[in-house]
């Protein structure tokens, strides 16, 4: 993390300047992002599974439509 | 001008206060508290994107099951009305394949959908409740099986399957 802090891990300079806290600032960044990843991967799957669920419902309901109507087609007005 | 403060200021000093130890610890356990929440909220939602798709797919293959065994009951013309036998947690309806020795049959026992053509069952578990009636049309006569089915979250869904053929007696006729 030194590396990325642009502290001077090696010999120890870059913590006594200071610089190690923007190391954590940058780990915990970096952790955030991977959550907010997690977290976005979680949430667009639940989305897909409430479409989902919403076109089963509306397929079944078609199905049960249809099957009335075509009943409806074999009785004699 | 720029003005160091104690918790950046490292020039004459070596390693961290109990304070600034207490601060971090305090920082980071709210941030482990609140990702921690996340997690487990994520996880349940997980859990129940599962059970909902596990549901949707066990309604399409009962859907098609149902359906396709209903359109496999022929009546014939002279089938009364009422043909559909309803008891507690059960149907049946006779002619399957225009066999009036043959049935298509329904029970619903201990939270499981059992549908059996005679020669094999089906059965489907994850419903809680479920009503066997027979699909009527705006004259109350019989075209087919109507299954109402009331899943975990409380939502029912009903399935209305047509018989392969009309019974003639249930045509009106002028």
């Amino acid at each position: 993390m030194g590396g990325l802090s642009g502290g001077n891990a090696r010999t120890g300079r870059g913590a006594e300047e200071g610089y190690i806290l923007l190391d954590v600032v940058v780990a915990l960044f970096i952790v955030m992002i991977g959550f907010a990843v997690f977290l976005g991967g979680i949430g667009l799957a639940g989305s897909l599974c409430v479409r989902q669920n919403a076109r089963v419902q509306s397929m079944i309901e078609q199905r049960n439509i249809h099957a009335k109507e075509h009943t409806v087609l074999f009785q004699k007005e | 001008m720029r003005r160091n403060t104690r918790f950046f200021s490292r020039k004459n000093e070596r390693g961290s206060t109990i304070l600034e130890v207490v601060v971090a610890m305090f920082i980071l356990s709210a941030l482990g508290i609140g990702a921690w929440n996340a997690v487990g909220v994520s996880l349940r939602m997980a859990a129940r994107m599962r059970d909902v798709m596990l549901t949707n797919i066990r309604l399409l293959q009962l859907d098609d099951r149902l359906r396709g065994l209903a359109g496999r009951v022929y009546l014939p013309y002279w089938a009364p009305d009422g043909i559909i036998q309803v008891g507690s947690g059960a149907l049946s309806v006779p002619y399957l394949d225009g066999d009036p020795k043959k049935e298509l049959s329904l029970t619903f026992h201990e939270d499981i959908l059992s549908i059996s053509d005679g020669e094999g069952a089906t059965h489907y578990a994850g419903f809680p409740q479920v009503v066997l009636s027979p699909a009527v049309d705006d004259g109350q006569h019989q075209y087919g099986i109507s299954i109402a089915l009331e899943g975990k979250d409380g939502k029912t869904i009903l399935i209305m399957s047509r018989f392969g053929a009309t019974p003639l007696g249930s045509i009106v006729s002028q």
